[in-house]
């Protein structure tokens, strides 16, 4: 139709915007599909950059299977129908081989039955709330039994916290998160009274209240804040909690969704001492984990990215980054690009993530990984103050919210 | 009649006819013959839908003088509506009372467990297909006859009125958002797995969404064409040009303004309706307020006060917006990249307004020669 | 043995020595022994210590051949490899390199005592006990309120009767007195001292009480009548102090939401206002100043390590000049021909500021940091529990200031005379001579720099991201529209007003999404009676 001619016009005139790229040796595509404007390309587009390294990586050492891997980037602009669109379009028109994307839950809820639908393969970085299981995608972030209970383990048993502020944005993950933290300090004897839920709107700006009811809250000791709040409302928060003359030692934030990449964003000095959980920090000290951040750094800069040499890793960006490894050395071991046979090939891989050694779950998709608690330093790293022993195996449903030990059966698959 | 208006009828129903042939007889000809993948016919189908609620917007926005930034919610309830009749086929296994896609997400009351979970009084109507169709239309009029009511009857006008139906959008964006609300907050419904019997990645049922999208649209558009070439129609017009005169001589303009307001209402809900079964979820992010300012800007792009500007506008700002957002290679040389499409889109918007100020249907088709221009 | 003599023989010297064994045997594996040790270099009561054990507590004592050393700040180089400055422990001297810099040692040469969560709640009740008497007042402070903290330590009580007598300052004496009520209570087993805590604890109003006596009143069946009373008097003391407090918060964090509203809708209600035009962009107006104020910190190198505050008296002025101009340029290439076409406006400017949004996001990148000056960081306690923060006050004067130029400039000046002709009637004033289009151009700039104070002053409060300025756009149109085109003062009041409703609204039981619900569900009401606003506009500009 009206398609080609328009597309060639614009074509045209994007002509001059930008450097070309070719390459003439036989390729295989594979797809990103992470926001690069709208709200969520604060954190999205480093884990495009991640990904655009591995891939160049790949490629210096001969591609995968002898083919140079091309990726296809493409923008669902934080527009959630988008990211469904766009990874139809991925499958059906690049027919790439596998796809790496998304952040937030509903994007991957939009994306997931498409994924499903047509039988194709989705690597997901990033922590989130879980009760998913979907053959079609493969979690490389955490899992709730990852982040949320060990770092609650942490606060009553070694900082001895008796009073939770559970403070989250209010969507999917922030929610599950607090239901499984509430079920599991309920359960360590917490008594109801002293848990408190509150949930702000996507991107508030205005936490004066909310820090003035913290302080309250704190003012006899022993309370700690666990936050799930999201992307640009952590930096309000952390200035007026600072600005209201709260610290880390009067009341301890333990955050779920900050990272060294949103830290990047905030005044550091007055947040030394509040804590963070994850499954890797840029500051765990190991050859293969600095040559990971140097070749990053390196990475930006050469490509003249916003940042420079001044970016930084964190636990998203790393799972984005050994997730394409993932899928590349499965896809070697079974010799083909075939969804169902890399699928086969990744379940219960070892591999050696720039974390350390990990190791994709035998059955249920998600990832072994070990848990860290880090407190924030000036220099807008983390100290690891906790780590688990070896590796923590994932739940692809939570424990604690399926008592009866009754699990949904996975969905999606090969097509019957 | 007067001249003009027989002029103008003509042109309609040309109109009218050319998007028949197109929407009912290319499209579907271009997929059987293999030349149009089962996504593009779908992708279509999902932007037709967005051109149903842009007819509705244009007939109170290009014709009556009302500016809505309020299309969008009453898009997104009728797509809830639908939304939740989809979600009724698919039962939790744990619970077979409570969808799916609701179960995951059930904000529980102090107290209440796993297996006492109960389906909000709201969620039961939706059960039914014929009630949710019905329903999913009748809730957006409804409602935009009460924005109506509070809105003309006080006299609100102009960007008050804009700046009142924002406000109303924002307030409701925040309700749906909110998890304690059983609408399964900002994840909305998504999970769905059969419509109609259909499994939904079925092709058949993408074509059959597609000629039923392209069906209803043409009946709105063949609607409304009707409806402002009628006495009504000259009515609306003159609450846009001479509102105070036409108090003057008698008539309540609000009186007509609400009905109006309504009916465009009950399309978007239309429209949204039809969304939800081709784009398989639906999420409170559909009404954001720039999804509002959005609506307008299609119909602004296509030519206000034409309805098949309003059409056009839909089509032609989505697929930009499309194919702006992937890379766009030719052979192997990629010529652009994602990362810009804010740029070209944003300035698309300004040459609009500055170079065609009336809108792309007022290029293509020169040689009709208005008689008269609408006063932009 | 031969250690052993060497021991004896040094003995004279004594303490170092010993006190560097004891340092050395912290980093042994056996926590039995490191407890030893520990309680022994508490034993010495050496002044030297004090750093000692504040280093201690965070991780930063480092042993360099067996030496102990106060580390600095962890330093990563481009290499990643990390360094470190190293203060004697014994002597007091930091290590200098050959210029006469403190020496960076690699970290890998070092070994790093790290305490377990046992010593260091150990060390710092200790530091806390010594801290006491520390002759900095902020120190002295923070000691006297961790006092009254678990573990309570009766050590503490003559430190603290000291401090709540006698210390110059009023806050210390006062959490001072707090602290040792709370000891008195949790360590005490006579009730009557116990009820002479509390007693002192109403007096004080102590929050950090309150869910002590509530739990007391709940639980405890042991209470007799009168004791009953006393805890009842304490928690209406407590609950009636904390309802002030309240008061206080809702009308100060009102007054600063409100002030942050008024001075982003300043901006707009001006260009819609005067102009009729509805500027879309105006948020990414406050962005560019927003950012702004970013480069202006890059280049003057402000850091929280090296504060150049005075970049934000620069900045101040730049954030609005450099606004302006961006002003400037638009309402040369797009808005000039859409005056009084609020639709049109619309459209337009959704597309201008879709492309500021994301030529900013591929020039900045997402992520940046801005750091406030340090002036700004912090705030002063009025009377107890209530307290100011500077930026928030901050915020408040700029926009009075802001305000109260604008309506200078619009009723006082020839400009402002000429810009209120022109927008009462463009034609007549251009025939008396008026160059209407200068007019209409500067007032735009004027709109638009302002948006541009705002986002500077922003920078204070909140994070800078490319899309900043859609949070903030949609409730100053409502502000704008509430007040009123007509009058300045319209928006002041409809600014105020709402963020001290909204605040009220969140401080009390609402959620913050409830209360942003029922706001905008009063504007829609609001709406309803009053079309126009709270100053509806006059004249020929009625009928826009």
């Amino acid at each position: 139709m009206k398609r080609k001619r328009k597309t060639t016009l614009l074509a045209a005139a994007a002509m001059s915007l930008l450097g070309l790229t070719a390459s003439a040796q036989e390729t295989v595509k594979i797809g990103i599909l992470h926001s690069l404007s709208g709200t969520m390309a604060i954190s999205e587009t480093s884990l495009r950059d991640v990904v655009l390294m591995a891939v160049e990586e790949l490629n210096a050492e001969g591609g995968v299977l002898g083919k140079q891997i091309e990726p296809v980037v493409v923008d669902p602009a934080s527009n959630w129908p988008l990211f469904a669109e766009k990874a139809k379009e991925l499958i059906t028109k690049d027919e790439v081989a596998v796809t790496f994307g998304c952040w937030t839950s509903v994007s991957r809820k939009s994306a997931l039955p498409v994924f499903e639908e047509y039988n194709a393969l989705l690597f997901y970085p990033v922590q989130y709330e879980g009760e998913e299981q979907s053959l079609n995608v493969f979690y490389t972030g955490a899992s709730p039994n990852q982040q949320l209970v060990p770092a609650a383990e942490y606060m009553i048993d070694e900082l001895e916290m008796k009073k939770f502020y559970l403070l989250g944005t209010d969507y999917v993950f922030p929610r599950t998160a607090n239901k499984v933290l509430k079920a599991y300090l309920l359960s360590v004897g917490v008594p109801e009274e002293n848990i408190m839920e509150e949930y702000t709107p996507f991107h508030h700006q205005d936490y004066q209240s909310i820090v003035g009811k913290i302080k309250t809250f704190a003012a006899g000791g022993d309370a700690c804040v666990l936050s799930t709040i999201n992307g640009d409302s952590n930096v309000p928060f952390y200035k007026e909690f600072a600005n209201q003359g709260l610290t880390s030692e009067d009341c301890p934030i333990v955050a779920f969704s900050v990272s060294e990449d949103e830290l990047r964003a905030m005044e550091v000095p007055p947040l030394v001492g509040h804590l963070a959980a994850w499954n890797y920090f840029q500051s765990k000290r190991s050859p293969e984990n600095i040559a990971f951040v140097k070749a990053f750094k390196a990475y930006c800069e050469a490509n003249n990215l916003p940042g420079g040499k001044d970016r930084v890793t964190c636990d998203p960006i790393e799972a984005a980054y050994f997730g394409v490894k993932v899928w590349a050395a499965a896809a070697e071991e079974a010799g083909s690009f075939d969804v169902d046979k890399v699928r086969d090939a990744i379940y219960g891989m070892e591999f050696d993530a720039p974390g350390g050694k990990k190791k994709m779950h035998p059955t249920n998709q998600h990832t072994y990984k070990p848990v860290y608690i880090g407190e924030i330093m000036r220099d807008g790293q983390f100290k690891i103050i906790s780590e688990s022993d070896g590796l923590v195996e994932p739940d692809s449903y939570s424990a604690l919210l399926h008592t009866d030990g009754n699990f949904p059966a996975p969905t999606g698959g090969p097509k019957k | 009649m007067s001249e003009f208006n027989k002029v103008s009828l003509q042109r309609a129903k040309r109109h009218l006819l050319i998007m028949a042939v197109l929407g009912l007889g290319i499209v579907p000809l271009m997929y059987f013959t293999g030349l149009m993948p089962i996504e593009t016919v779908n992708m279509l189908g999902r932007y037709l839908c967005f051109a149903i609620v842009a007819v509705g917007l244009d007939l109170i926005w290009g014709y009556t003088g009302i500016l809505s930034m309020c299309q969008a919610l009453f898009f997104t309830v009728g797509a809830y509506g639908m939304g939740m009749y989809m979600a009724h086929q698919y039962p939790s296994a744990d619970n077979p009372l409570i969808p799916q896609s609701l179960y995951v997400v059930y904000p529980y009351d102090i107290g209440q467990g796993k297996g006492e979970e109960i389906l909000p009084w709201f969620w039961w109507p939706f059960k039914y297909f014929p009630l949710a169709v019905i329903l999913s239309i009748l809730v957006p009029c409804l409602m935009a006859a009460l924005v109506g009511l509070g809105g003309f009857f006080s006299r609100v006008r102009g960007v008050y009125f804009a700046i009142l139906t924002q406000a109303i959008t924002v307030a409701a964006f925040l309700f749906f958002s909110n998890n304690d609300m059983f609408l399964c907050g900002t994840n909305g419904l998504s999970q769905f797995r059969t419509f109609l019997g259909f499994d939904l990645g079925d092709d058949k049922l993408k074509l059959i969404m597609y000629m039923m999208t392209a069906l209803s649209l043409l009946g709105v558009v063949g609607l409304c064409q009707y409806v402002v070439h009628s006495r009504f129609g000259r009515i609306l017009v003159a609450v846009r040009d001479a509102e105070p005169a036409l108090r003057f001589q008698g008539y309540k303009p609000h009186h007509f303004k609400m009905i109006a307001f309504a009916f465009a209402g009950a399309i978007a809900g239309l429209g949204g309706m039809l969304y939800t079964p081709q784009m398989q979820i639906i999420t409170p992010s559909n009404m954001a307020p720039i999804e509002s300012i959005l609506i307008v800007v299609w119909v602004a792009v296509g030519g206000r006060g034409t309805l098949t500007g309003a059409v056009i506008g839909a089509l032609f700002v989505n697929l930009i917006y499309s194919w702006l957002t992937s890379p766009i290679s030719i052979g192997s040389v990629q010529v652009w990249s994602p990362d810009f499409w804010p740029i070209l889109l944003g300035l698309l918007f300004i040459a609009v307004v500055l170079v065609i100020p009336t809108g792309v249907v007022n290029i293509k088709l020169p040689s009709f020669g208005r008689k008269k221009e609408v006063k932009a | 043995m031969l250690s052993f003599i060497l021991c004896l023989c040094l003995r004279a010297t004594a303490d170092d020595a010993a006190i560097q064994t004891h340092i050395q045997t912290l980093a042994s594996r056996k926590s039995s022994e490191r407890a030893v040790a520990l309680d022994a270099l508490v034993a010495t009561g050496d002044a030297r210590m004090v750093p000692f054990f504040d280093a201690y507590r965070i991780g930063s004592i480092y042993l360099r051949e067996g030496v102990p050393f106060i580390g600095g700040d962890v330093i990563t180089d481009n290499n990643l490899d990390q360094f470190v400055s190293l203060t004697s422990v014994l002597t007091g001297e930091t290590l200098l390199d050959e210029n006469g810099e403190p020496e960076l040692i690699p970290l890998l040469e070092l070994e790093n005592l790290s305490p377990n969560r046992k010593e260091r709640i150990k060390v710092r009740s200790v530091s806390m006990l010594l801290n006491l008497s520390s002759p900095d007042k902020d120190t002295r402070l923070k000691a006297a309120k961790q006092a009254g903290v678990s573990p309570l330590q009766t050590d503490a009580i003559p430190f603290l009767t000291g401090l709540a007598e006698n210390d110059p300052s009023r806050k210390i004496r006062h959490t001072a007195a707090e602290s040792m009520a709370l000891i008195e209570f949790g360590t005490s087993d006579d009730v009557d001292v116990r009820m002479d805590a509390i007693r002192s604890l109403g007096e004080l109003n102590s929050l950090r009480a309150l869910a002590l006596v509530e739990n007391l009143l709940e639980k405890d069946e042991t209470l007799t009548p009168k004791q009953t009373a006393i805890v009842t008097a304490a928690r209406k003391n407590i609950i009636t102090h904390q309802q002030k407090v309240k008061f206080f918060d809702n009308f100060k964090f009102g007054l600063s939401t409100g002030s942050i509203y008024i001075l982003m809708a300043l901006g707009l209600a001006i260009i819609y206002g005067l102009m009729g035009v509805i500027n879309m962009a105006h948020g990414e107006m406050m962005m560019i100043g927003a950012y702004t104020t970013f480069v202006l910190q890059k280049v003057f190198g402000h850091g929280p390590e090296s504060p150049q505050n005075h970049f934000f008296l620069v900045a101040l002025p730049a954030s609005f000049l450099v606004a302006a101009l961006v002003g400037w340029v638009i309402e040369r290439l797009v808005v000039r021909k859409l005056y009084h076409r609020p639709f049109e406006s619309l459209l337009a400017t959704v597309g201008v500021s879709f492309i500021l949004i994301q030529v900013v996001r591929l020039i900045f990148g997402d992520n940046q940091s801005s750091n406030s000056p340090t002036w700004l960081v912090g705030g002063f306690e009025v009377a107890n529990d209530m307290t100011l923060s500077f930026n928030r006050v901050f915020i408040f004067f700029l926009t009075m200031a802001a305000v109260a130029g604008v309506m200078v400039l619009m009723r006082y000046t020839t400009f402002g005379l000429k810009v209120r002709a022109t927008m009462q009637h463009r034609e007549m004033a251009a025939s008396v001579g008026i160059h209407t289009r200068r007019m209409y151009s500067m007032t735009f700039m004027l709109g638009s720099g302002l948006a541009g104070l705002a986002g500077c002053a922003l920078t204070t409060v909140s994070g800078i991201t490319p899309d900043m300025g859609q949070n903030y756009i949609v409730d100053s149109f409502l502000i704008v529209v509430i007040g009123g085109v007509g009058e300045l003062i319209g928006v002041v009041c409809s600014g105020l007003g709402m963020g001290i409703i909204l605040q009220s609204l969140e401080n009390s039981f609402f959620s913050p999404v409830w209360a942003k619900i029922i706001i905008l569900t009063m504007v829609v009401a609001f709406i309803q009676f009053r079309p126009a606003g709270l100053f509806p506009p006059k004249g020929r500009l009625a009928d826009v």
